[in-house]
């Protein structure tokens, strides 16, 4: 990696209780986030990414989840595992904006109400402007109109605007955004996606991007991880992902995506495995992988390196450069 | 709002008519009919001449069509006939019992509204505790045990044994809590439980968790978003149910000798004292529908989106 590491993961690693013992979500694995940078997460649903976000806010049930590891922000250590501690941390050096609007919006108050709450008394009107200038800025139409809205009453873009304004209230330097743009339509998707772009570029903000889909990762990263069955099994610059993947489910991924041409869209063959199905111990990918073998049974496949900052897990990737 | 209000009052009117007309044709259809049940009151000999004395006295000689047209006319000029027992008009009586009954109920409501809402909350932070276990335990015995059961039991320990609580009457506050208790008791269970329901999946609302994200700690994301939105369901049932505390107090009134409607009610059919019978039945027919109504308009006030939905 070139710049500076704004976040820093090491072996981050969330289980989920079932009774008297643990099953693993996401398996131990190493991240980086880059300052001022966009750093994207790719899979398919219930691969671990939206937990692995929920993770580094802190924000699991320590009866429900064990989580280990470090993360370090800024070079200081953030206290994941102790709730009441992270409220240092949650809305003022990252925030997150989630892939609902509607919902992540508390039905009974205005747009407004949300901006102020927790400001007393003569706190507010200083509040109040800041949050219609900050409205303002995620070009909002009438952002004085919108403060007085109750949530029902705006629409899904509007909404998802109204919602990273307020996550940056806090100023955070970090912006976790799952599934941004899925539950909105495409015309409205890039717009939400060139404003993300433009608050990286004029505020520096970095950004952590998640998503099952490729057009935005590919247009907004500029490092991908991807994931499978809670494990990172590709990382690397998104042009020599691109341009080069090696892992054959990155390679499936790329190959599903829809391209203007006459061609029939591949498709991936099978299912990931759920939370806590049993792999056999083996590569989780093997069942669907066109080229396993069978060493893919014996164990999973370890990290390694590919090239100067491109990572992959698979035992045969020697063999599988190229698309 | 207001239009939405005249309307729910217009489609009163008819469901009046047919409670009027059910009360009134239905009681009619009882054994022992009033004539012979005055008199046995009175310890008079039940003859063929008293009978007829009676009857005349009451109006009872008419064909049973013409005496509901005649009681309707009377109605509608806001006359409900006089007590058979009394001789005191209808309006008059009811108006001192529903005055009881309604101190009755408005006690029950505040127990209910303490207990519940402290009980629903404890249960649903502390889930799984000890002191949810207890609660949840209470709920499943409170919403189980016969009212009159209880009454008893209360009387008997309060009362008998420790002597804390006056046994029965309405001379003064005390006389109050024990029956008011009782009513509230089947009430305070069903609230508990449906908002330790209603926290606990309001803490997986969306909404919650992004309050956390913005930083907001845990114990605010509850009271600010997580109880107030829990509420509403609560809030809502209990409009449905103030109708049923205030006719459900029949059982406890008699338990206890609380000089309300419920009594009233009872002695009234007893007596075949029919212009009683028909009069508690319009005011509980009238009590329900505006606590419906009452209920409805709070739901409207507290959430924005049944309050706005019509503009849109």
């Amino acid at each position: 990696m070139t710049g500076e590491n704004l976040l820093v993961a090491e072996g981050l690693s969330v289980s989920m209780r079932e009774g008297e013992t643990w099953i693993p979500v996401v398996y131990p694995g190493d991240m980086a986030i880059e300052r001022g940078g966009c750093t994207g997460i790719i899979g398919e649903s219930g691969c671990g990414k939206s937990m692995l976000c929920k993770t580094l806010l802190g924000l699991h049930d320590p009866g429900k989840w064990q989580v280990r590891g470090q993360v370090f922000f800024d070079g200081e250590r953030v206290p994941i595992e102790a709730d009441d501690r992270m409220d240092a941390f949650r809305g003022r050096r990252m925030s997150m904006i989630l892939q609902d609007p509607l919902s992540a919006f508390d039905p009974r108050m205005t747009i407004g109400a949300h901006f102020l709450e927790g400001c007393k008394g003569k706190q507010k009107a200083l509040r109040r402007r800041e949050a219609v200038e900050w409205l303002g800025r995620m070009y909002m139409p009438e952002p004085e109109a919108v403060m007085k809205r109750y949530p029902f009453e705006l629409s899904g873009g509007m909404l998802q605007r109204a919602m990273i304004a307020l996550s940056l209230m806090g100023e955070p330097e970090l912006l976790i955004a799952d599934e941004p743009t899925t539950a909105l339509d495409s015309t409205v998707q890039r717009e939400i996606l060139w404003l993300l772009a433009r608050l990286r570029e004029e505020r520096g903000l970095s950004l952590l991007l998640v998503s099952h889909d490729l057009k935005v990762i590919s247009r907004m990263a500029d490092w991908i991880y991807v994931m499978y069955a809670g494990r990172i099994v590709e990382q690397g610059p998104v042009n020599v992902l691109l341009e080069n993947p090696i892992h054959p489910y990155t390679k499936g991924l790329f190959r599903s995506r829809p391209a203007y041409s006459k061609e029939r869209l591949t498709v991936m063959a099978g299912r990931p495995p759920r939370i806590g199905e049993d792999t056999g111990g083996g590569c989780p990918f093997a069942p669907r992988c066109p080229q396993a073998d069978a060493a893919c049974g014996e164990g999973d496949s370890k990290l390694e390196r590919a090239d100067e900052d491109h990572f992959v897990r698979c035992r045969h990737w020697k063999g599988k450069a190229g698309l | 709002m207001i239009r939405y209000l005249l309307k729910q009052m217009l489609g009163l009117v008819p469901l009046l008519f047919l409670v009027s007309a059910a009360a009134f044709f239905l009681i009619r259809l009882l054994p022992v009919d009033p004539a012979t049940a005055y008199l046995n009151s009175i310890n008079a000999p039940v003859t063929e001449e008293s009978l007829q004395l009676v009857k005349e006295e009451l109006g009872l000689e008419d064909p049973v069509p013409v005496q509901y047209v005649k009681w309707l006319g009377q109605v509608l000029q806001g006359d409900l006939g006089n007590s058979y027992q009394t001789k005191r008009p209808v309006t008059e009586e009811l108006k001192t019992d529903l005055k009881y009954t309604g101190i009755l109920a408005l006690a029950a409501l505040v127990w209910v509204l303490a207990l519940s809402t402290v009980f629903g909350i404890l249960s649903a932070e502390r889930a799984n505790s000890f002191w949810d276990r207890l609660i949840r335990g209470f709920t499943f015995v409170g919403a189980a045990i016969p009212k009159f059961w209880l009454g008893f039991l209360l009387v008997y320990l309060f009362s008998l044994k420790w002597g804390v609580l006056p046994v029965q009457g309405a001379t003064s506050l005390s006389c109050l809590v024990l029956p008011s208790f009782t009513l509230a008791c089947s009430y305070i269970a069903t609230y508990t439980k449906l908002l330790r329901n209603s926290i606990l999946e309001m803490k997986n609302q969306p909404f919650v968790t992004y309050a956390r994200i913005r930083g907001f700690t845990r114990r605010q994301a509850v009271w600010r978003h997580v109880i107030p939105n829990a509420l509403l369901p609560v809030l809502t049932a209990l409009g449905l149910h103030i109708g049923g505390m205030l006719s459900g107090a029949v059982i406890v009134e008699n338990v206890f000798s609380w000089p309300g409607l419920g009594r009233m009610c009872v002695s009234a059919v007893a007596a075949r004292n029919y212009p009683m019978i028909q009069g508690y039945i319009l005011l509980m027919a009238v009590i329900f529908v505006a606590a419906n109504l009452i209920s409805d308009m709070a739901c409207a006030a507290l959430n924005p989106r049944i309050r706005l939905g019509g503009n849109k």
